[in-house]
C-alpha cells in the first residue's frame, strides 16, 4: 500500500487524521503534557510509516512540518516540567529530525516539480484545508519559514547560517521579511547585542518565538556575563527594571530569580556586577528528585496570548 | 572508473614492503574525483534527487585505499605505504569540502598530524594546509586558521597565480579579523579589489561604507563561504568608531550620548541608548576597549592607559 491508501484508511477507519492532531492539542481537560505524550506517539508513527514507505512527496512534508510546529510550541509550553514528564532534550531531537526532514523534502521537491504523488487530490485538498500549508502558493514563503526556525534552533551555528546563506546565494534573496529578521537575530546573538536581539524578537510570530524561547536562558546569562565585566568594575549597582526590558522578561520577580540563579546579587531594585566574581553556571540547577528546573521568564507578548495551540500550530 | 581503483587497490593491498605503485594510486584517485565531480554535476543539472551521492561513494573508495596506507607502519620509511596519505587525504578533503562534510576532515588531519616523521612534497602540504586552514577558519580558530593558510601562501609556487588568489581569499578575512589589513597592491595584484573597500571601512571605523562593501559583493562572499567572516568584523568596525569618538572628545570619560550620536550618523537603524550601552559592554567584554560602564552617570570611563589595545 503507498500513502494515498493509508489516507483512505484513515478517513474510514479509526486510524487518526492529520487534522484530527490538530483539534487534539486544544484538549483541556488532561494536562498538556499527556496530550503531548498522544500527539507525539502519533507523529512517530506517522513518520515511520513515511520512512518504510519511502515516501517524499507533499504528504509527507505536510507531517513533517505539522511536527516541526508541534515540537517548537510543545517546548515552550512543557519546559519546566520534571523530566519524567516532559524531557527536553528528547524533544529537542526530534526537532532537529524532523527541521533536516522538511529541508531535504523541500530541496527534493524543487528539483522534482512535477510530484511523483499519484495521491488522491480529494484527499490532499481535505489536508490542506485545516493544514493550510501544503498547497503550491506561497511555497517559497513556507520555505522560508522552515529556513528560519532551522537558524533559531541553532542559534549561533556560523554552519546553519552559512547553509541559509548557500541556499539562497545572497542575503538580499532571503525571502520575505521574517528570514531576513531571523538572519539579524542571529547576527545580534553572535555579537552579544541583546538589546537589538529582544527588540527583534518581538516582530517574530508566535512560533518563530517559541524557536527563540529555546536558548531564552543561553541568551540572558550570556547577556549577563557580558554585564558582569563591563559593569562590575566598582561593584555598581544596575537598575533591574532596565536589566527586565533589556532581556525581554516579564516581570521583576522573574528577573530577580534568574540573576539569583546566576549568583548575581539583588537587592534594593538594582542587581550588583562585579569583575572579581564570576557568574555561576546555570547547570548547578539541576532537579532533585524530580523538581522541575525553574522557569525563567516568557516572553512577555507570546505569554500574554489567548490563541489556542491549534491556532498557533495551524498559523492562524 | 571504481571498478579500476578497485582492482588497484587489490593490487595495492596485496604488496607487502612495497610502495611503488603510490604514484598511479595518486593518479587513479585523482582521476575517480574528477569523474565523480563530472557526474555529479550532470545528475544535477538533470534533476537527479541526492547528485552528491556519487561523490560519497567516491570518497569512500579513496578512504580504503587510504586505510591500507596509513596501516603500513611496519615497514622502512623509504617504502612505506604511508608516504602516499597526504595525496589520499588532500583527495578526500577537496570531496568533503564540495559536500559539505567538514566533521569528516578531524580523523584525517590527525592521522597526518601524527606522521611527524615522514616528508611529504612541498606542494601536497601546501593543499594540505590550505584545506587545514579553510576548515580551522570555519571553526572560528582564526590563529591556526592564518597560520596554516600563511604557509600556504608563501609556499605556493609563484607562478600559480590562481592558487595564490584562492588562498588569499580566506586568509584576508582571517586577518582582518587579527588587526593586520592588506596592502592595496597585494589586492590590485591578486584582483581582490572587493576586499579593498572592506578593509578601508573597517580600518576607519565606517559602519555605512562597511555595509555597503558587503552587499556589493556579497554574492562573492557568499560563493566562497567568507560573508560570515566579514561579518564578524562589524565588531572591530565599531571599536575603531568609538575610538574616534574618544580621540574627537579627547577625556577619559565620554558620555554614552556620543556613543549613540556615533551610531545614528552612521545610519545604524533605529538605534537608541540602550543598544549603545549593549555594544560598548560587548566591546569591553572582548577586550577591544579598557574601562567600565557607570549606567547611574550614563559614562563610559575608559583606561589612560591604552584604553583600545591592538586587536588580537
Amino acid at each position: 500500500l503507498n500513502y494515498c491508501h493509508i489516507w483512505l484508511l484513515m478517513s474510514s477507519n479509526n486510524v487518526m487524521p492529520l487534522c484530527v492532531i490538530y483539534s487534539i492539542t486544544d484538549r483541556t481537560d488532561q494536562p498538556w503534557f499527556c496530550v503531548y505524550d498522544f500527539v507525539n506517539n502519533r507523529i512517530q508513527s506517522l513518520r515511520q510509516d513515511i520512512v518504510y514507505q519511502q515516501l517524499d512527496g507533499q504528504e509527507a512534508l505536510c507531517v513533517q512540518e505539522t511536527a516541526v510546529r508541534f515540537y517548537l510550541y510543545s517546548h515552550y509550553r512543557l519546559s519546566g516540567l520534571p523530566w519524567e514528564k516532559f524531557d527536553p532534550k528528547l524533544n529537542l531531537d526530534q526537532l532537529q529530525q524532523c527541521l533536516l526532514s522538511v529541508l531535504r523534502l523541500n530541496d527534493a521537491n524543487t528539483t522534482n516539480s512535477s510530484s511523483s504523488s499519484k495521491c488522491d487530490h480529494r484527499l490532499l485538498h481535505d489536508a490542506t484545508r485545516t493544514h493550510r500549508v501544503c498547497s503550491g502558493t506561497g511555497a517559497s514563503e513556507r520555505k522560508a519559514e522552515f529556513w528560519g526556525y532551522y537558524l533559531l534552533v541553532n542559534l549561533g551555528s556560523t554552519e546553519a547560517a552559512r547553509e541559509v546563506l548557500s541556499h539562497y546565494k545572497a542575503k538580499r534573496h532571503l525571502c520575505g521579511g521574517q528570514l531576513r529578521l531571523v538572519y539579524d537575530i542571529n547576527k545580534c546573538f553572535m555579537e552579544g547585542n541583546v538589546v537589538r536581539l529582544f527588540r527583534l524578537t518581538h516582530l517574530l510570530p508566535p512560533l518563530s518565538r517559541c524557536a527563540v524561547f529555546l536558548h531564552i536562558n543561553k541568551i540572558r546569562r550570556i547577556a549577563l556575563q557580558i554585564m558582569n565585566k563591563a559593569y562590575g568594575n566598582r561593584e555598581s549597582h544596575f537598575p533591574l527594571q532596565v536589566l527586565t526590558k533589556w532581556l525581554g522578561c516579564v516581570d521583576l520577580t522573574a528577573i530577580t530569580e534568574f540573576c539569583q540563579a546566576c549568583g548575581l546579587g539583588v537587592s534594593e531594585g538594582s542587581v550588583k556586577f562585579n569583575t572579581r566574581h564570576a557568574l555561576k553556571p546555570l547547570n548547578s540547577q539541576a532537579p532533585e528528585h524530580g523538581q522541575p528546573l525553574p522557569l525563567h521568564c516568557a516572553i512577555p507578548e507570546f505569554h500574554k496570548t489567548d490563541s489556542k495551540p491549534s491556532q498557533i500550530l495551524m498559523k492562524l | 572508473m571504481p571498478l579500476l581503483v578497485n582492482c588497484l587497490w587489490f593490487t595495492f593491498q596485496a604488496q607487502k614492503e612495497e610502495n611503488w605503485g603510490l604514484p598511479v594510486l595518486a593518479v587513479v584517485t585523482r582521476d575517480l574525483r574528477l569523474f565523480a565531480l563530472e557526474a555529479e554535476k550532470c545528475m544535477a543539472a538533470s534533476g537527479h534527487k541526492k547528485p552528491a551521492d556519487v561523490l560519497e561513494r567516491a570518497a569512500d573508495q579513496i578512504m580504503s585505499c587510504f586505510r591500507v596506507c596509513v596501516s603500513d607502519n611496519r615497514t622502512v620509511v623509504e617504502r612505506s605505504k604511508r608516504l602516499g596519505t597526504l595525496v589520499l587525504v588532500n583527495q578526500l578533503f577537496k570531496i568533503y569540502f564540495r559536500i559539505n562534510k567538514l566533521h569528516l576532515c578531524k580523523p584525517l588531519i590527525r592521522a597526518i598530524d601524527s606522521c611527524d616523521n615522514l616528508r611529504f612534497s612541498k606542494a601536497q602540504m601546501v593543499t594540505y594546509r590550505y584545506f587545514v586552514g579553510k576548515k580551522a577558519m570555519f571553526d572560528s580558530d582564526f590563529k591556526k586558521a592564518a597560520e596554516c593558510l600563511e604557509y600556504a601562501f608563501n609556499h605556493c609556487f609563484v607562478t600559480s597565480q590562481r592558487n595564490r588568489r584562492l588562498i588569499l581569499i580566506y586568509l584576508i578575512p582571517v586577518k582582518m579579523l587579527l588587526g593586520e589589513f592588506p596592502k592595496r597592491e597585494l589586492l590590485l595584484k591578486h584582483k581582490l579589489e572587493h576586499f579593498m573597500d572592506i578593509a578601508k571601512a573597517v580600518r576607519k571605523g565606517n559602519l555605512v561604507l562597511f555595509s555597503d562593501a558587503l552587499e556589493k559583493h556579497e554574492s562573492f562572499f557568499i560563493h566562497f563561504g567568507v560573508f560570515l567572516i566579514l561579518e564578524k568584523l562589524t565588531i572591530i568596525t565599531y571599536r575603531n568608531l568609538f575610538r574616534k569618538v574618544y580621540l574627537i572628545l579627547g577625556t577619559h570619560q565620554l558620555p554614552l550620548k556620543a556613543f549613540e550620536d556615533a551610531l545614528r550618523f552612521m545610519n545604524v537603524e533605529d538605534v537608541d541608548i540602550d543598544e549603545a550601552q549593549c555594544i560598548l559592554a560587548g566591546l569591553i567584554d572582548k577586550n577591544y576597549i579598557r574601562g567600565y560602564i557607570s549606567h547611574q552617570h550614563q559614562k563610559v570611563v575608559i583606561s589612560k592607559q591604552n584604553p583600545f589595545p591592538v586587536v588580537k
